[in-house]
């Protein structure tokens, strides 16, 4: 290996290393530090305070809630991503013409800008004049305050969630399904096996990986999640439909409490973390 | 035997209409109420079909809000994020799918692991630094943040196509005099080319609908992005239904339309993509 080729490769890489050191690692070494310390509503003076954030947000209702929602929220959306794109990919599957036109109308929801979705929905789910509001009723659900019943809000918002995202899953899905040799089927098919049998002991079995990954991938980005629960309800009614993600906005930006605000985020950080670690080793297997 | 097999297919194909109604039925809401009159906006049951449609929204949205103004702070800075990211991107993705160095491993999956870090986790200190720089409510602000969403994804991509292309042609190049920032340039650009496009085209996707950033760093219309302006129009007390239904629209057409001409390389990108990694 030449010197020439080995400091070269390392000049191409220079700086995107530098621009995420400076945009990524330094902002979360700050973040752990600030979250040591306590704002004043003049934010140049920091007071350390050793673990006293962390130690009151186990006792802080509005923490304790939206990480209850989060987890909720979550775990929720993504069941019925997966189920839904899933299902979605597997009736494609089946089509024999026009596959890639279905699945680009299919795919809409996750083009579409989230601001869009979340404003078009917010408009079906009006208690006077939303579409889905008059659709629903027709069946005999007359609940009308989608997302100003505190019970409602923060499943309405999930719904938002599940229609923009589980497209992805349907792409990713269908494309895992490709990969299962058709031999394997046709063999089933000669042995006697239904479809249940099939479905059961080829396509899940194949499909481990590609789920695991999706799985892992959707269930971060649901963690993330802050425009539609910002836009559609800001949390409310109340507090009832707040996740971290707000929550760290509200307590940085309108309380000011940069330190509390940090540690929150650093709990949601680990959270996370420590699932990834736990998951993905349980159900990814290695191609032998 | 015929009628059934027929029935089969016709069910199938009922199922698959299902899934695209689901999908496709708030787009089409939303269309159809941009261009509905106002009086026909509030009714009980709501009119399906605009039977007189009107561009009064649009021409509401335009010309009396700040609309343009926010379409042209989205477009000034997720195109600038985006050169920005494949340019640093495609030299990075290069180094990594062509050169062996100490650490080239270790680095390469820390980045495709910062993916994982929630936003939340640097807006605070972001905030922070940002106001003592006085950069807050300015472009850079967007787009020195935005390249943590876009240039991890755009590296990753760019290095998987690269390392997937047989380094014979460049190493030809070379031995014909060519450098090797003329080989990228000159051989593996050009045959990457629809690779790079896919790959800016994502970028610009995620830096388009951004919001968290946006919403924490800027606070004049001036800088604003289309994602903040809307959530503006309906945070409002008495929401102007058609008027967002008109904005919504118009903030989704730069995507829209490249989708639906564009969307076999799209979908069958996609698939190809995540089968080989």
């Amino acid at each position: 290996m030449s010197k020439r080729r080995y400091s070269q490769g390392v000049l191409f890489v220079l700086p995107v290393i530098t621009v995420m050191i400076v945009i990524i690692a330094f902002p979360l070494l700050y973040n752990i530090y600030l979250s040591f310390h306590q704002s004043s509503i003049y934010t140049a003076v920091l007071k350390y305070v050793g673990m006293k954030n962390f130690v009151s947000l186990i006792s802080d209702d509005l923490f304790i809630g939206a990480l209850k929602n989060t987890i909720i929220w979550a775990f929720g959306s993504v069941f019925f991503q997966v189920t839904l794109g899933f299902a979605a990919a597997l009736v494609v599957q089946n089509i024999y013409a026009g596959k890639r036109i279905f699945q680009a109308l299919i795919l809409i929801p996750w083009i579409m800008p989230g601001i869009a979705a979340a404003a078009i929905w917010k408009w079906m789910y009006h208690p006077d004049f939303g579409a889905l509001t008059y659709l629903v009723a027709m069946i005999g659900f007359t609940d009308r305050l989608w997302l100003g019943d505190p019970q409602l809000a923060l499943y309405s918002v999930m719904v938002v969630n599940i229609w923009k995202m589980y497209p992805f899953a349907m792409l990713m899905l269908f494309a895992g399904l490709r990969a299962i040799p058709k031999s394997l089927y046709e063999a089933a098919v000669i042995d006697g096996a239904n479809s249940y049998h099939t479905f059961m002991n080829i396509t899940l079995p194949m499909m481990r990986n590609v789920l695991a990954i999706l799985t892992l991938l959707l269930i971060i980005w649901a963690f993330n999640s802050f425009t539609f629960i910002f836009a559609m309800t800001h949390g409310g009614p109340g507090s009832s439909s707040e996740i971290l993600g707000l929550r760290i906005y509200k307590d940085a930006l309108k309380n000011m409490m940069f330190g509390k605000a940090a540690a929150e985020a650093l709990i949601l950080f680990v959270m996370m973390l420590v699932f990834s670690v736990v998951y993905l080793p349980l159900i990814y297997r290695q191609e032998k | 035997m015929y009628s059934g097999k027929l029935l089969q297919k016709i069910a199938k194909y009922a199922l698959a209409c299902i899934f695209v109604v689901f999908s496709v039925f708030p787009f089409v809401w939303m269309v159809s109420s941009s261009i509905k009159p106002q009086a026909r906006m509030y009714t009980i049951p709501p009119q399906w079909i605009p039977l007189s449609p009107t561009l009064e929204h649009y021409r509401f949205s335009l010309f009396e809000t700040s609309l343009l103004r926010f379409f042209f702070n989205s477009l000034f800075v997720a195109s600038v994020t985006t050169i920005v990211s494949i340019a640093l991107a495609v030299f990075a993705g290069y180094g990594f799918a062509r050169s062996r160095f100490r650490g080239r491993d270790v680095i390469a999956i820390s980045i495709l692991f910062s993916q994982m870090l929630p936003a939340a986790v640097i807006v605070v200190p972001l905030y922070v630094v940002l106001l003592k720089v006085q950069l807050l409510d300015t472009y850079p602000s967007l787009i020195i943040t935005y390249l943590f969403y876009t240039l991890p994804l755009c590296t990753w991509m760019l290095r998987g196509f690269f390392a997937n292309i047989p380094s014979e042609l460049e190493d030809a190049a070379m031995i014909d005099g060519c450098t090797r920032i003329g080989a990228l340039v000159k051989v593996l650009i050009p045959i990457s080319a629809p690779a790079i496009a896919a790959t800016a085209t994502y970028a610009f996707i995620v830096a388009w609908q951004e919001f968290l950033f946006a919403l924490c760093f800027t606070t004049s219309p001036k800088v604003q992005t289309l994602p903040i302006g809307i959530a503006g129009f309906i945070g409002q007390f008495n929401v102007n239904w058609g008027g967002v239904m008109a904005s919504s629209t118009i903030a989704s057409l730069p995507i829209l339309i490249p989708f639906m001409i564009f969307y076999r390389r799209f979908v069958e990108g996609f698939a190809e993509g995540a089968v080989t990694g």
